[in-house]
């Protein structure tokens, strides 16, 4: 049993490192419409050194805006499934401790 | 995570790779299965229900592959991402739950590093005796998915050979208990019993020697089919 905790903490690393890899490399940030006399305009609002930054997004053509969508899209998918992995990661842990602990 | 959820993701993505139309060029091979055997026999109470994270994809003719998909991206969509092993050259695309891998036959002398599969961007393991699981495929129909994956007969008789040549003694231990598990299950009905002896007198004689050094000391029942062939 504690062989195959250790195998899956190894997976579950690796997953870990994987996802922080491709969070990296996704865009950063999220979409805000602002709505100026009554005409939308899209921002890609990010935060860098705790400001928050906005950037016009009115030059982008639709295929870009639709790539840029997917991609946000994705890196939260990303963010949700680290977040669950380092709490798998941190329960495996907590069992193996507690196992040598034991012994 | 429920149990059924991971049954889910590997169900989207079944249904990704049919709708890009490369679902008939898989094979599912390894313990999820075992799920689709569960079906296939109408939930019998005796079929073990092991399964593990990898879900393996067997692509059995990779040259024939003419049709081009980013797999990768339809994985990456799921929520898998790429772990690349820089040495060997393979990568497994990781989810939380699941973990996906490609393979295919090992031919000739073999090697260490991955075959690469252009047309579908991925790179695949070539590992040995997964030829006999191509030439036992059984087409399921698993709600309106055609999942292709090894007659339950083989796929035992499979676990049992690579449970001897696993480096890795738990998954070892796996591979026997699911194979005599299965075994026993198949064991009940005859026309099983017919497929296992059939399979047995097509099987490379080495091969043959294989199972049945492993089945003399688990499951002798498949020795004494094999003398009565």
């Amino acid at each position: 049993m504690e062989g195959i905790l250790k195998q899956e903490l190894l997976r579950l690393k690796e997953t870990e490192r994987s996802y922080v890899r491709e969070v990296a490399r996704l865009r950063n940030g999220s979409l805000q419409e602002k709505r100026i006399k009554g005409t939308p305009y899209l921002y890609l609002v990010s935060s860098k050194k705790s400001k928050l930054s906005y950037q016009y997004l009115g030059g982008l053509s639709a295929e870009e805006l639709k790539k840029l969508k997917a991609d946000i899209a994705l890196r939260k998918k990303y963010q949700r499934l680290l977040k669950e992995v380092r709490q798998d990661i941190r329960r495996i842990t907590k069992i193996l401790h507690g196992k040598r602990r034991a012994v | 995570m429920a149990k059924d959820e991971q049954f889910e993701i590997l169900l989207t993505v079944l249904r990704k790779f049919q709708e890009a139309g490369i679902l008939a060029d898989f094979m599912l091979i390894g313990s999820w299965c075992l799920q689709f055997y569960r079906y296939h026999f109408e939930h019998p109470e005796k079929l073990p229900a092991f399964r593990t994270l990898d879900v393996d994809f067997l692509i059995p003719h990779a040259s024939r592959i003419k049709t081009e998909v980013n797999v990768p991206e339809i994985l990456r969509k799921e929520g898998f991402v790429p772990t690349y092993n820089r040495s060997s050259g393979i990568v497994k695309y990781n989810h939380r739950e699941l973990q996906v891998e490609f393979l295919v036959p090992e031919l000739g002398k073999g090697g260490n590093r991955a075959r690469e599969i252009k047309n579908l961007h991925i790179k695949a393991v070539a590992l040995r005796y997964l030829n006999m699981l191509l030439d036992y495929p059984l087409l399921l129909n698993y709600e309106r998915l055609l999942v292709r994956v090894p007659e339950p007969a083989v796929f035992a008789l499979h676990k049992l050979i690579i449970s001897e040549r696993r480096l890795n003694k738990e998954k070892a231990q796996k591979d026997l208990e699911t194979a005599v598990g299965l075994l026993e299950f198949l064991y009940t009905k005859p026309g099983e019993i017919k497929q296992i002896k059939s399979i047995l007198r097509t099987v490379p004689r080495k091969w043959l020697q294989a199972t049945l050094s492993v089945s003399g000391k688990h499951f002798p029942q498949l020795n004494e089919t094999a003398m009565n062939l």
